[in-house]
């Protein structure tokens, strides 16, 4: 599903990228949330708060938010040179995500082993998942034409309540692109729930574990790609 | 080759900036250490009046020990807290309660720890030299949120 490059994707491949990468964000945003008390798949609140701790005159906190919002952009940043770099596809797209998973993975470990719930530590570890979280935006927004991004769903949600006004109209209704878009948006809102309710509940049961099933699902995303391409037989 | 220069001075800058910006401001966990007196506890927000008449924002007495029953804090008139992680309730000459206190989020979020493994949060929303105020929700007589404010001693 990351294989497919731009104009070649399908619909069915851009749902099957926003599905499970929403999937795996919603888990990944939910557990830090249960887990930090802070959001990591989303950025619009950070800007909010940051400006509000610049205006209130707290420096440390402004300093810290200001570098979970840069890592994040970092994260993009990085994701989409790997992309643009990297002339093998699988290896372009795959190297991200094999980041990502490295960044998930070591959050999983650490808070398993090594957390003591201090707010060095507390803010390290979400500048990480900031970063990862970055990082799948900027390859879902890539390799799908800026048409997938699973992390951002103040704009998706935007898109949708667009979208459905227009199909008060029946022109509207029958324009096969726009019903394509709908699906592509409902079925990326409605992965991300289900990421997240999934995570909130794993949580309550095996704690920091739930960062291994996240790093899971995205290695789901890689094997699949290299399967289907090894099925097609391309480069890899 | 220019351009590459030209980010790695952008990215050098954001670094110091971001240094510069942490190092600026103590951090909470530094802020909280020390003793605060408890100043005022009052309803910061309440979804409804004694209907309207001379409602007071300010909890007195009985409300706040009913509200207290069920928390931690118990009837603590100083607040002791340590670097080494441990806050000391004090009231008068009563032996004070030691409980386990940690930040999470950005340092917005006060976490404490009973000895049975009761936990509660408690949403830190200003906190400098003289100041400390902390807010918790509670769901009696008038459902709301309680604001705690402390000064320090």
């Amino acid at each position: 599903m990351l294989t497919e490059y731009s104009k070649f994707r399908t619909l069915s491949d851009n749902i099957k990228l926003g599905s499970l990468t929403a999937f795996s964000a919603g888990m990944a945003n939910v557990a830090s949330l249960m887990i930090f008390f802070a959001f990591t798949s989303n950025v619009t609140g950070h800007y909010a708060i940051l400006a509000e701790e610049i205006a209130k005159g707290n420096w440390y906190q402004a300093g810290v938010v200001f570098g979970w919002i840069f890592l994040f952009f970092f994260g993009n940043f990085v994701s989409n040179v790997i992309i643009i770099n990297t002339k093998k596809p699988f290896l372009a797209h795959v190297t991200p995500l094999s980041i990502e998973i490295f960044c998930l993975f070591l959050v999983g470990s650490y808070g398993q082993f090594f957390y003591k719930e201090t707010l060095t530590e507390t803010e390290i570890l979400v500048a990480l998942m900031l970063f990862a979280m970055g990082l799948q935006n900027g390859l879902t927004a890539s390799v799908s034409n800026f048409l997938v991004k699973t992390t951002h769903l103040t704009g998706l949600t935007t898109d949708l309540g667009i979208i459905f006004s227009m199909f008060t109209k029946q022109k509207f209704r029958r324009d096969k692109s726009l019903r394509d878009r709908a699906k592509l948006l409902l079925s990326i809102v409605t992965a991300y729930l289900c990421g997240g309710i999934l995570a909130g509940v794993l949580y309550l049961n095996i704690q920091f574990i739930v960062f291994y099933i996240v790093c899971v699902v995205l290695g789901g995303i890689i094997l699949y790609d290299y399967f289907k391409l090894k099925s097609k037989d391309e480069p890899c | 080759m220019k351009i590459r220069a030209l980010y790695i001075i952008i990215f050098a800058a954001i670094t110091g900036f971001f240094i510069l910006l942490v190092t600026s401001g103590k951090s909470p966990e530094e802020a909280i250490v020390g003793s605060w007196k408890e100043v005022s506890w009052e309803y910061e927000k309440v979804n409804k009046t004694n209907d309207g008449e001379s409602f007071t924002k300010l909890i007195d007495d009985n409300v706040k020990t009913e509200i207290m029953e069920n928390l931690i804090i118990h009837k603590a008139e100083v607040w002791r807290f340590t670097s080494d992680g441990k806050l000391y309730l004090h009231n008068g000459n009563k032996p004070s309660t030691a409980l386990d206190w940690k930040l999470k989020g950005r340092g917005h979020i006060l976490k404490l720890n009973y000895q049975d493994n009761k936990t509660e949060y408690y949403d830190l929303s200003e906190l400098n030299n003289n100041k400390l105020v902390l807010y918790f929700d509670i769901d009696l007589q008038v459902k709301g949120i309680v604001k705690m404010t402390f000064e320090r001693i």
